[in-house]
Parts: C-alpha cells; structure tokens; sequence
C-alpha cells in the first residue's frame, strides 16, 4: 500500500490553468474520490499520476518522486472511462498484458490471470474478445487487467459512467468489497456525487484547477466549506446573511428580510460581518401556517408555497419568502404534506446545527487553496 | 408489388451503368481468347494461345518482374511515410500541418504529365539515368496520397487511450505502439497498401517518361499494341484485370471478416 502525495502541482495548457498550484496526500490503502465538474482539473489530474502530462511540481509514492518516470514504469493500474480494452486480444491476454510487459514467467503469469478471472467473476469469458462482452462484463475486464499487475495506485475515471443505473450499483458494491479484499490506494475520478458519497474514504472536491475542500464523504456534505461546495454537493439553499452576536456557541444572523437565524459554528467571525448560510434542502422542515408560535424552540422562516415537484418518495417544494427569495425543502413523502399545493402558506424550521455559515463571497481560489493546503497537512 | 415497379426505372439504369462499365472489359476478353492472330470481337474460336504468349514473350516477363518489385517497395516506402506522417498530422498540432496535408494529397491534383515531365528533367539533370531509381520515387510520392488518407482516417478513429492503457500498464511507447496501435488500425493499413500498390502498378502516364533502362508492365503493354496487333495485347491486360479482381475481393473479404471479429 502506498501513500501518493501531490506537491504544488501546475499544468497550463498554452496560458490556460488546468492545475493550479494543487498540494494532496492519499493515505495509504485509501479510496479517494476526485469529484468535480466537468473540465475542473480532475482528469488532469489523473493524468499527471500516470506519467501523460507534463506537470511543474511533485508527484511522490512513498515519499519517493516518480517525475523523472515515464509512463510505464510507474506501475499504476488505471481504468479509463472508455475502458480501453484492447479490442485484437481475448479477455485472458487482456489481463495478461500488463504481465508479459513485466517479463513474468508464463506459468505464474496463467495463474496471476487465472486468479484475476475469478475474483472478478469472469470465468468462462476467458477466450471472448471485448466486444462479444457486456458493458458490466467489459469494466470488470478492466479493472482485472489493471489490478493483475499489482499496482502501487489504482486510478479509476469515471468508470461506472457507460453503465446503466442498476448495474451501476452492482459495480458501486463489488469495487467497494474488491478494493478492501485487494487494500490497495485508489483514486477514483467521478462527477456524480452519490457515486463518491458511497464509495470513498474521503473526497477531494475540485473546480478551476483548485481542491475546493478534502475531507471524509461526512464532512464535505455536512461543513461544505464554501459556496462551490455547497451548491455542488447535494442540494442548498443560499442565503446572504449578517451577524449579529455570539450567544450559547450559537451565532445568530439576521438575513435581509429581517428574519433572525441561529447557526451553530465554530467559524471565527466578527459581529456585523456579511456572510452566506446554507441550508440543505432535506434538512429543512414543513408547517402547515397556522398562528405563529412564539415559544417554538426551532427557527423559523415564513412564506408561499411556489412549486410542488413530486419526486415519489421524496416531495421536493419551491417556497417564496417574503423577501422574494425562493427556498427549496424535499421532504418525505408523508401523508401531511399532500395537502401542500402552490399558493399554501407554509412555515419553514431547522435546527441551528443544520446552518452552515460560509465566507459571503468567494470565487473558489483564495479558499481553495487553503483548504488544499489542509489536505496536505491531514 | 407497387414497390417493385416503383424501383423499376432505377434498375434499368443501374443495368445499364453496369453494362457501360463492364462492357470494354467483355471485349478485351473477347479479343484476348480469338484463336487467330486478329483482335477480333466477338472471337473467332476460342483459344488460351495469347494467354501463353505472354510468357514465351521475355519483355512482358522482365516487366511483370520490374512492375511487381516496384509495386511492393513503393507500397511499403508510402506505407512507413503514410504511418509516420499519419501519426504527426493526427496526434500533433503543429503550424503548417494543413499544407502538409495538401501537399501530400497534391500528387492526385498535378497533372501526372506534369510530373512525369518533371521528374525526367530533373533526373535528366543529375545524371541519373536509372529506371528503377526514378520511377521508385516517381511511385512512393503517387502512392503516399492513398496511404496517408486512409491511414489518417484509422487513426483518427483509434482510440488513444488503448495506447495509453498499454503504457500504464508498463509497455514502452514504441512496444505500445506495435502491439496495440498498429494491429487495431491493421486493416486500415493493409486496405492503404492495397490502394498504394494499385497507384504504383497501374501508373502510366508519369511512368512513360522515366523508362530508360527498363520498363514497366503498363508501358510495355502500350509499346507492344502500338507495333504488334495480335491479340497478346488483350490477354495481358486481361490478366492484369483478372489478377486486381482477385485483390480486390481478397481485400473485402479481409476487411468484413475482421470487422466481425474485432469491432
């Protein structure tokens, strides 16, 4: 098991930044999940660990730099997006090629392929050529020949995207189990959040080049650390806010309608400082308008209903607050909230731990980059 | 039925292109199967006799030999450029890399008189008054049109991440290359090396101006018709015909069969 470290890694395309100054540690056996948009940096980066881009910084395994290594000695195992199976040759010299490449003797090159056909249950496709497989079929080739030859790193990109939903999930699984059966560091490219929600360890958040944060699938979707993250990350509504006064450990913020919401933080602010409050949308909580309750211990925000959007288990719902701001709550589809139709007044409640308070305004960089910078030292 | 008829006049004249195309080839055959000496259609009692003549003929011998041997080194010189130069157009962007793909297709476009002109004058001038020198050159610079398009249309097609996953995997770049890029886009280059074989055997008009000390298949059937009028003449243009079919349908079976297997 190896550790991978990233140091102060650029890349530019002509004056375009695809990387920008960006620092990351990947602990030993861990599953990372790069996940971002499209065109934030994250296949370049994948890029840079395999030897086929030019880069400016450091790339080390173990704390040994690999920069000076082409491409084929840095013993990765990468499945690409398109699986790049090698359409001339059969399922077992698929495999075996990484193995011939390493001049291993025939006889523990049959077993090491062998072995590979049935933890990836592949037997009985052994003599098939790629294209006479299954999507499924065809990913689990991949990623036998990309693990046959016992790699320091594994990089997937974006390997599930080609599958249908189903089958997506079935693969979520038996990667999840073979990466802990096989303990080796694996970083995983992907732009769908649930799939990095379910398979990392930890997840680094990337946009413009930059890691917006790194942290364990828990802590980026419940302390996203700025706006990007926030809105990339599940579903949160936004909300310009100004501070008030720290009171118990909770601060409370006065949003521009007047409404006052307590959010308990530990972020170090300073009474009368603008900022952003982000709610998750799931976390918000649905009242039927009846008479205004002054003891109810929740916060609470008042408006009309705009938009039902029915979900089937969930009911996600468009709220209009007086101040004209449009607030999204999903709720579970429970037999109270049927009656919930446009035009309904309806009151809003949340716990103040569910308030995160970001910077007001961030464009991504001047954050990101301290929260890379976190990523390295964690 | 309605849909029969409907299709009717396209088949009527579908026929008849195939006959227009078909029919000086049913003559030559005609001709080169006459029992007698004249090249007469339809013939007159049917004879290989001419077809033997060929071979009893020491000229058509020596340039079936010499189109043969320049055929094959052409097709393989324009099919190592064709690759290499392939390869950068497709991989790399570089300044000037649309005029190098017009100059390369340029031979298609230049009258081959004018080229044939050229290069005797030019040769002419350096003293070097060897056929086979010449024409090899004359045939490399013909045929690199075919072999570059149609390269060019494989490689563009193949994906890079094959040649990338080889890498990873631990083969280095020219391994990569051999093993995984080349058999992929195989059938794209053997269907080049046939159109580039073609472009050199079949060539005459350029030819016909670099024929100093020997002399090819083409020109020789040409010179032989122009002083001699049995039928030998259309018995070897016969054969030729006869003998590109048979590539022809080779390279169709060729590139179907695999198209079945590997893609």
């Amino acid at each position: 098991m190896q550790k991978i470290e990233f140091r102060d890694v650029v890349v530019r395309y002509g004056t375009l930044h695809a990387l920008r100054h960006l620092s990351l540690t990947v602990e030993p056996g861990e599953f990372l999940a790069l996940l971002g948009p499209s065109g934030c940096g994250k296949t370049t980066l994948l890029r840079v660990l395999g030897g086929f881009t030019a880069y400016e910084g450091s790339v080390l395994f173990d704390g040994e730099p690999v920069d000076a290594l082409p491409a084929h000695r840095r013993d990765i195992g990468i499945v690409f997006q398109d699986y790049a199976l090698f359409p001339h040759k059969t399922v077992r010299e698929n495999i075996a090629f990484g193995l011939r490449m390493r001049k291993t003797p025939a006889r523990e090159t049959a077993a090491r392929v062998e072995d590979m056909i049935s933890l990836l249950h592949l037997a009985g496709l052994g003599d098939r050529y790629p294209t006479q497989l299954s999507g499924g079929q065809q990913q689990r080739v991949a990623l036998a020949r990309a693990i046959a030859i016992r790699p320091r790193v594994l990089l997937l990109d974006e390997p599930l995207g080609a599958l249908d939903k189903k089958l997506r999930e079935e693969m979520q699984v038996e990667l999840r189990q073979l990466q802990r059966n096989v303990g080796i560091t694996t970083i995983f490219v992907t732009h769908d959040q649930e799939e990095a929600l379910s398979l990392a360890d930890r997840i680094a958040v990337m946009n413009a080049g930059v890691i917006q944060q790194i942290g364990t699938t828990a802590e980026v979707y419940e302390r996203p650390a700025n706006r990007f993250v926030a809105e990339f990350m599940g579903q949160s509504n936004l909300l310009p806010a100004t501070t008030i006064e720290r009171r118990h450990g909770i601060w409370l913020c006065r949003l521009a309608g007047g409404d006052v919401i307590p959010a308990a933080t530990d972020a170090a602010l300073i009474a009368g400082q603008k900022v952003l409050l982000a709610l998750r949308s799931e976390r918000l909580q649905l009242i039927s308008a009846g008479p205004y309750d002054a003891s109810a211990a929740a916060p609470m925000l008042t408006g009309t209903v705009d938009h039902v959007t029915y979900l089937g288990g969930l009911i996600q719902i468009r709220v209009r607050l007086a101040t004209g701001e449009i607030l999204k709550a999903a709720v579970q589809n429970a037999s109270g909230y049927r009656s919930i139709s446009a035009g309904s007044q309806v009151r809003l409640t949340f716990e103040p731990g569910d308030v995160v308070v970001l910077p007001e305004d961030d464009s991504g960089a001047a954050v990101g980059a301290s929260a890379a910078t976190q990523g390295a030292v964690a | 039925m309605s849909n029969r008829s409907r299709h009717l006049p396209v088949t009527i004249a579908a026929v008849l292109i195939l006959l227009l195309l078909c029919a000086p080839l049913i003559v030559l055959f005609g001709v080169a199967l006459n029992e007698g000496p004249q090249q007469l259609f339809p013939p007159r009692g049917l004879s290989i006799r001419w077809f033997l003549n060929i071979f009893a003929r020491d000229g058509f011998i020596k340039a079936i030999v010499f189109s043969v041997e320049l055929a094959l080194l052409a097709t393989v010189a324009s099919l190592v450029l064709g690759v290499l130069a392939g390869l950068a157009i497709v991989r790399y962007r570089f300044f000037g890399r649309d005029l190098l793909m017009t100059l390369f297709m340029s031979p298609l476009i230049v009258p081959q008189v004018v080229v044939g002109m050229a290069f005797l004058m030019a040769f002419s001038a350096a003293r070097i008054h060897s056929s086979f020198l010449a024409l090899f050159v004359l045939h490399v610079i013909l045929a690199l049109p075919f072999a570059i398009r149609v390269v060019v249309a494989s490689l563009t097609r193949f994906r890079i991440s094959l040649e990338e996953a080889a890498r990873s995997l631990g083969a280095p770049p020219w391994k990569a290359f051999f093993l995984v890029t080349f058999p992929v886009i195989r059938t794209g280059v053997v269907s080049a090396g046939v159109f580039a074989f073609v472009a050199s055997f079949e060539n005459f008009t350029a030819t016909q101006f670099l024929v100093w000390d020997r002399t090819t298949l083409p020109v020789e059937i040409f010179s032989y018709v122009q002083t001699e009028n049995d039928p030998t003449g259309a018995a070897m243009s016969a054969l030729v015909v006869l003998v590109v079919a048979v590539l022809v349908l080779l390279l169709h079976r060729y590139i179907s069969v695999d198209a079945l297997n590997h893609r």
